[in-house]
Order: structure tokens, then sequence, then C-alpha cells
């Protein structure tokens, strides 16, 4: 059976007194993942088998006190096939 | 290093947004090879057809259906970002409910104002339509027919339009819903500088030391615009944010000077700057004497209601509304001194020491400063008179026209400047800030247009609000409404809209592209093709055209604005609209279709369609056999070039990522009215606001005056409507994206714990939301990004089960017309 693969990468603006604990509540969430970053900016790619999957995690990173905006960039959906990864 | 397709895909992903956010990433990730699929895609550039910002977008599309989106990092705008409502533009045109055929009300086989909606042909459906316009001119003169449009038409279809409205009908009834989000900026510009749209752009955001939003929620309205004001705030210590809303909202995230003040007040706080700039020893002397002029408006102008309304007949100077009489600064600085911290403090609810900090943003003289505004200064009773008090700070201090100090008033939709504004689809306007008032104007418009002169009444005709009391009254009897959801989005539908729209008097059509309240008080729905899916430009809110080009086909036999209007003119001979006074002063007019006069002039029709580039399809040029949109783009053109408003040739447009406007000798201008940036000021002039005669701006003595209503005993609390991040417009596009419903369902209430707490309500309670004029019910919100102080609730009105338009007051500026969406008084109780 085949499923759908959804990858997005977001940059979000953090309030830098708070950007570890942000990174913290990020690196919680099971289908994000931390890339680049500098003070105030932070790479996430997101994965997820759904654009709603998708939508729910970025809602999340969105409510993390001391964000302050999350803004995607790319977003590509795929069909994996049978005993692709 | 061996990827899979899952690591490739992030890699790609991650890549993507570190470029954009300009930071580093592993050598290994950015060692990538071209994706087989990605080669499969078409790209192409476009706006974004959702708000004023203007980012760019690029579109791939696959077998003629568009699959994806990113945001264009050659865009200067949004330079790469795009945010949640764009992301998902490649989703809109694909709701299953797309309309895809005329339909008509009818009943055996009749048109019948109670009948079932009936799919019928174009044909008929133009025959139905211009048989009730014809007998309506021929009974009561054009006056009787009226086109409602929008800041979503694109820039030809805006001034094809106009054209058809007011050089062929002879009517001045069109209006855009504009109305309701810009007329008030309209107002304030053309009362303070003589000419319309910002000065400065969107460069300033990386120039100001501060900004200052006055009812303005970016973070949610205009996120991509926000991240850049953010990026600056954090990449500069010294750098300030004020934020001042009547409630708090996700752009107090970033404020360093939260400022939540009473419904109204924000025309005391900006009075008390002006005053605090003068007693401080503030004021440019320079910049003032050389620049500036100083007036006293009329006060005491009434609300825009009917004027049987007791606050309509209350009010003394109604009908001498707009009128001001010359005063010195002097006679200023005592208009103003009554605006002292103490008093204002009490009057808006806002701590002295913020409000001093927050005019020292202004004073001194050091900052750069920055403000913007959207809705709250715009939906206001006295909207024109706070976009005229927020230019007085800025023009005491001088601080306007240089990069970083700019008063800048950002637009709603993503056409509101391009198309409404500056084509001019409002009652009272022509192209170029001309108005139908001037004879001047009326002689220049008809001698572009080739039409015979006395065709343009010189009387303003029916603006959105008007429209629809006449509608209720039967003195508007044929309506064609386009890209809009006025029904929706129109105030008091209750006692207004919906009677004005079922009057069986009256005629409604309603061109979209999806069911809509609207559609559903129609009579005719046309079925009408969006986007890319055809031809066409923008305006953005920093004066930048931008153009696309049509890349996929519109479903089923959906049309084009565009074409529907040229097409409808085919049914009209001039012998049935014009007079035969003017016929028999022009013979040579006679028996001609307004087709011919309006379109086939020799000069909208004068491109070929060679000229168009034959990889890209275009509906209206296989339609009409010339380049349609070309030729209407030249013509319009030629209203602005040498007047202030210099478009670039419409061949440069598609190449380029937007051009700022006056484009004279092929150059963009970043800051108008400043020597060196703008080439219309003249040599040693340094500055020159060269829409008023004298080259000087206005600084207006205006008071503050109270809100049409406000809460008593019964109706105990105020009402805020707005919008939310996920949804814009009415909703009608961003709901057909099931992610963007899902991110925010329904319309709630939000509420102040404590006021819940009062009338003995829980989060999630039913409620009746309740005013003198309607109600609607919805749920008790006391969490949430949107917190309201007590005594004030917010409601968003994106949500067609929930018409909180039903609940608002048509109370308007009595300027620019424009409708007080922000403030009414309401009560609530338990469903």
């Amino acid at each position: 059976m085949s499923s759908e693969l959804h990858v997005t990468s977001l940059i979000v603006q953090v309030q830098p007194e708070r950007m570890a604990e942000v990174r913290q509540k990020i690196m919680a969430i099971p289908n994000a993942e931390l890339s680049a970053n500098n003070d105030v900016k932070l790479v996430v790619v997101v994965e997820g088998p759904s654009q709603k999957s998708l939508m729910d995690d970025i809602s999340t990173i969105n409510a993390i006190p001391g964000v302050l905006s999350a803004t995607m960039v790319y977003h590509q959906s795929e069909e994996l096939e049978e005993g692709e990864k | 290093m061996k990827m899979n397709r899952r690591d490739f895909m992030k890699a790609n992903a991650a890549m993507a947004a570190a470029s954009v956010a300009g930071l580093a990433l592993p050598t290994s990730a950015t060692n990538l090879i071209t994706s087989s699929e990605q080669t499969k895609l078409e790209w192409n550039k476009a706006p974004c057809r959702f708000c004023g910002t203007g980012c760019s977008v690029m579109v791939a599309t696959r077998d003629g259906k568009v699959v994806a989106t990113h945001g264009d990092a050659k865009s200067e705008v949004n330079r790469g970002l795009n945010c949640i409502k764009g992301y998902f533009l490649s989703k809109i045109m694909y709701g299953r409910d797309r309309l895809q055929t005329p339909m008509l009300r009818m009943t055996d086989g009749k048109y019948d104002k109670h009948g079932e909606f009936t799919p019928i042909s174009w044909e008929k459906a133009f025959d139905t339509m211009a048989e009730r316009w014809k007998a309506t001119i021929k009974a009561k003169g054009p006056t009787a027919v009226g086109m409602f449009g929008s800041g979503q038409w694109t820039v030809w279809e805006g001034y094809a339009a106009v054209k058809l409205m007011k050089a062929g009908f002879g009517s001045n009834n069109i209006d855009p819903n504009a109305r309701h989000c810009m007329a008030s900026a309209v107002g304030g510009f053309m009362r303070t500088f003589g000419i319309d749209e910002p000065m400065g752009c969107y460069d300033d955001m990386e120039a100001a030391d501060a900004f200052v939003l006055w009812g303005s929620n970016m973070a949610e309205m205009h996120p991509i615009l926000w991240t850049r004001v953010t990026d600056r705030r954090l990449s500069a210590q010294h750098v300030k944010v004020a934020v001042l809303s009547t409630f708090e909202h996700r752009s107090f995230d970033l404020a360093d000077l939260p400022i939540v003040f009473t419904p109204q007040t924000d025309l005391a706080i900006l009075n008390f700057i002006a005053n605090y700039i003068i007693q401080n020893g503030k004021v440019n002397k320079d910049f003032i004497s050389k620049h500036v002029n100083f007036r006293k408006g009329t006060t005491d102008i009434g609300y825009g209601l009917r004027p049987t309304h007791p606050l309509e007949m209350k009010a003394k100077n109604v009908a001498t509304a707009g009128d001001s009489t010359p005063i010195d600064f002097d006679e200023f600085a005592k208009f103003v001194a009554d605006y002292d911290v103490g008093s204002v403090s009490k009057l808006s609810g806002v701590p002295e020491h913020k409000l001093i900090e927050l005019a020292e943003l202004y004073a001194d003289p050091n900052r750069k400063v920055t403000s913007f505004w959207t809705m709250g200064f715009n939906q206001h009773t006295r909207g024109v008179w706070c976009n005229n008090l927020i230019y007085n700070i800025h023009l005491l201090v001088g601080k306007i026209s240089t990069p970083g100090n700019s008063p800048f008033s950002l637009t709603g939709q993503p056409s509101a400047c391009g198309t409404a504004r500056e084509v001019g689809t409002f009652s009272h306007r022509l192209p170029a800030d001309m108005v139908v008032t001037d004879p001047e104007h009326r002689k220049h418009a008809e001698h572009i247009w080739k039409i015979p002169s006395g065709i343009i009444p010189p009387k303003p005709g029916y603006h959105a609000v008007e429209q629809n009391r006449r509608l209720k009254d039967g003195d508007l009897n044929c309506y064609w409404v386009q890209v809009n959801n006025n029904m929706q989005a129109g105030p008091n539908i209750n006692e207004e809209g919906l009677p004005g729209y079922r009057n069986p008097e009256n005629f409604i059509v309603v061109s979209d592209a999806y069911p809509t309240v609207t559609t559903q008080a129609a009579d005719l729905i046309l079925p009408t093709a969006m986007w890319v899916e055809k031809e066409g430009a923008y305006g953005n809110a920093e004066r930048r055209t931008q153009f696309w080009h049509q890349m996929v086909q519109a479903p089923g036999e959906s049309k084009s604005d565009l074409w529907q209007l040229m097409e409808f003119s085919k049914r009209f001979t001039t012998d049935e609209v014009w007079s035969a006074d003017v016929l028999a002063a022009n013979p040579s007019y006679k028996g001609k279709t307004l087709f011919d006069v309006l379109f086939k002039n020799g000069q909208v029709d004068k491109f070929p369609v060679s000229d168009a580039d034959p990889k890209y399809m275009n509906a209206e040029n296989d339609a009409f056999g010339f380049y349609v949109q070309k030729g209407l783009f030249e013509e319009y053109a030629t209203f602005g070039r040498g007047h202030g408003h210099d478009l670039a040739d419409f061949d440069v447009y598609h190449q380029e990522h937007g051009l700022r406007w006056p484009v004279v000798d092929g150059k963009e201008t970043k800051w108008r009215f400043r020597e060196g940036s703008d080439p219309y000021v003249k040599a040693g002039k340094d500055f020159e606001f060269y829409g008023k005669p004298d080259g000087r701006a206005v600084i207006f003595a205006l008071p503050y005056e109270p809100a049409a209503e406000e809460p008593d005993d019964e109706y105990d609390i105020w009402l805020s409507t707005g919008r939310v991040l996920e949804h814009w417009h009415s909703g009608s596009m961003t709901q057909r994206v099931p992610e963007l419903y899902k991110a925010f369902p329904d319309a709630v209430c939000f509420m102040h714990p404590e006021d819940a707490k009062k009338r003995g309500l829980r989060r999630g309670d039913e409620i009746r939301v309740i005013s003198r004029r309607g109600e609607i019910k919805t749920r008790v919100e006391t969490r949430g990004r949107n917190k309201p102080p007590v005594g004030l609730v917010f409601v968003p009105w994106f949500d067609a089960s929930q018409l909180i338009n039903k609940v608002t007051l048509d109370a308007t500026d009595p300027l620019s017309k424009q409708t007080d969406f922000k403030k009414c008084a309401i009560k609530i109780v338990k469903a």
C-alpha cells in the first residue's frame, strides 16, 4: 500500500532570551527536526503523513511561548511506494 | 553519502528555508541533485491573490493544474517567504463546490424571483440581464443600474468595469468593497496631500528605529511584513515596537510598548502626541515653515447614517462635513493644548507614562519612526480624521518621505491600491485620482475614452452602504456584484442588505467562483474564472504593480470578470443608453454597440494577439481577437503618465517582479515627495507635496468626538469585529481549503474572563450576541490569541453561519462613507 509523505520547512522567529526553551519544546515534537539557527531564528523541518498533520505541528510551534512567528518556505508531498521508508 | 527520498525532501526543505533565512547549513545538506519530479513542473511567478502585501509566489503547474506554490526568492516583498494563506494558494481553485455554469432563479422554465437556481447558458443569462437593464434604464434612467466590485478585480477588470458603467451606461453607481476597507485612507491622503497612496515603501522597515501600530494586527493580517518588522526589532537592540489596539492580539508578543485603549479615543491620543511635540519644543520648524499649511476642519459632522436617523438630525454640520478654514501654527498649538496627558489618560484608559513614552518615539529627533495602520483607523466614523491626525504628527517633526520615516497605510485586498484606488472604481472617482465632480476631469476622461462630452454624470453615484439602502428603497433596481461577498461583508444586513437584494423590484446578478451568502441572495449567478485562470495585474500597498500570465484553464463554463463585462457590453447600442441630445450632436456614434465604443475604439483593440507570449494561454484574446489586457492597460496608463502616476510599458511588467510607480524613464520610485528620490520634486525644493497646488501638505486641527453608539445600561459592552490569520476576505476562498478551515473552524466571541463570569458564562457556552439591529448565536472563548479587556468583545467575521453583520451598525465616516465595523454596543446572554 502506498502512503503519502509531506515535508515542509519553517523559519521561526524567536525572542532571543527564550531561544533555549523554544528549541527544547520543538525537539519534543516527534515530527519536527531542528536545522540551522542563529540567536533569533530557527529553521525547522516538519514531516508527516498528511497536510493536516503538518498544520497541527505548525500550530503547536506557533503557540510556544517566545515564538514570534513561524513562516513556511517550502512544501513537497510525495506518494511513497511500498517498502519505502 | 546516499540519501533516500525522505532525506532528500527534508534536505531540500531545510536548504530552501536556510537560504531564505540567511543561515548556513552543513555542507552535506547542500550537496543536492535536481529531482526528476521537480523537472516535470512548470514554474511561473504570480502575486498572491489574498492580501494587500503583494507577495510574489512561484506557481507550479502540471498537466493543466496548479499543484504547488512557494515564496518567490527574487521578490523584494516577501524574499522567498509565504504565509499560511499563500501556502495553500494551489488549493483555492479546486474546491468541490466550484460554480461551473450560469444559474438563474426559475419556475417552469421562466425567471422567477422566488424560483430555484437552474443552470442556463451564457447566452440566456446575458439575454435575461440585458432585458432587465434596458427596461430599467428606459423607465428610470442610468441611476437605477449599479455595480459593486472590489480590490480583487485585476487592474484591467476594474478599468473595464468603470468604463462600462461611467462611459457606457452613463452611471456613477459603481463602488468597490474597498469602500469598507480603504476609503478613509484615500480620504486622508487626498485631504492632507492631494494625491493618493503611501509616500514610502516596504524598505522603510529595515531603516526604522521605531514602529507604531495603530489598530493593525500585522502579525496575523500581514504576517510576511511582520516577519520583516520582527527581523528589524531582533537585529537591532535600540529598535522599539509600540502596538495600540482596543484589545490584545498576537502582535502584542513583540511589543515593547503595548497599549490597549478605549474605542474611539485614538483621536485624543493622536492629538495628545501633537501637543506633546509642541510643548516640548520638538517641532521641526524649518520643515513646517517650508512644506506645511495649517487648517481647521468642520466638526459635529454626524455618523453617515440615514438622514432620518436621530443622530443625523442632531448633527449640525452634515452638509459641510469636508470643509475647513486656514489657521496658523499658533492657533493649531492652542487647539491641541486641551489634549494634555492627564485628561487623555483618563479618557483613553492608557496610563500617563505609556502615553508619554509613545509620544517620545515621535518627538525624539534621532529616532526614525514608521507608523502602520489598517482597519482600526479606516473602519471608524472619524476614519479620515484619524488618517489626517497621524500625518499631522509625522509632518510636525518632518519624519516623512525619508527611509524609515513613514506614515504607512497598509491595505487589505491584493489590488485595493492598484485597481480600486488607482483605476478609480469608486462612485466619485475616475482614473489617476480624478473625480467626476470636476468638469475638467470629466472632459479629460471623455477625451481619452473617445466618447462624446456629457456622458459621465457630474454627480457622484451611490457608495457601497448607500447602494444597499437604495436597493431596499427601490431606487436601484439592476445590480451586478463581482469578486466579493457583500452580503456577508456589508454592515447591518438584516435591515438594509438582504431586504435590498430580495426587493421584488430588483434584479441582482452575482459573479463568483464559489457559492456564498451573496450568491444565495442573488437572482442570477455567473461562474467566474479566478487568479491564474486568467492574465492579471494587481497593485499592492507600496505602489508596486505586478503582472501574471494565465497558467491554467478555468473549470466548466467559468469565465473571467473581464470577459463577462466586455461580452455584456455587446448587448447594448448607444441608442438604448445615451440621451437623444448627445446622439444628435454626435451622430457618428449612432447605432454602435457599447462594445464598439468602449473596447473596439482603435485603442483597446490596437495590439494583435501575436503580441502575447505564445507560451501562455489567454482566454480573452481567444474570445475577442486582440490582446485585450495590453490594450486596456495601455489606454488606462495614459491617464497617469506625466501626472505623477506613471506606469511602465505593459510588456515590462511580465519580466519584472513588480515596479513601484511613478515609473519615470524606466526607474521606479521608492520614496515620493523628496528631492533626489522622486522625479516629480523640482530641484532645490528638498521636499514637495505636489498633490497640492502650492506643494504644501496640510496639518488639520480636528477634535475627539464620541462614537456613534457607546455601551449603556442595556447594551452594556463594546463589540469589535475583524479577521483571523487563517481566513481572509469573508472566508469564501480560505474556507475551501480544509486545512485552513480546520485551523479555525467557526467564529467565536473572544471575551475577558471577568465579563464572562459577570454574566454567568463559561468558556464554550453558547450565547446570543444582541444589538439594537439583530443577533447571532456563537460560543464564548475566554482564552486564545485575542484577549479583549473588560468591557469589549471581539467576533471574527468570516463565518457564514454566524453573520456578525446582522449585529453591526451601518454608521459610516461622513467623509469617506466607510463603515465602522469596530465599535457598536451589544449585550450578551446565555442561549
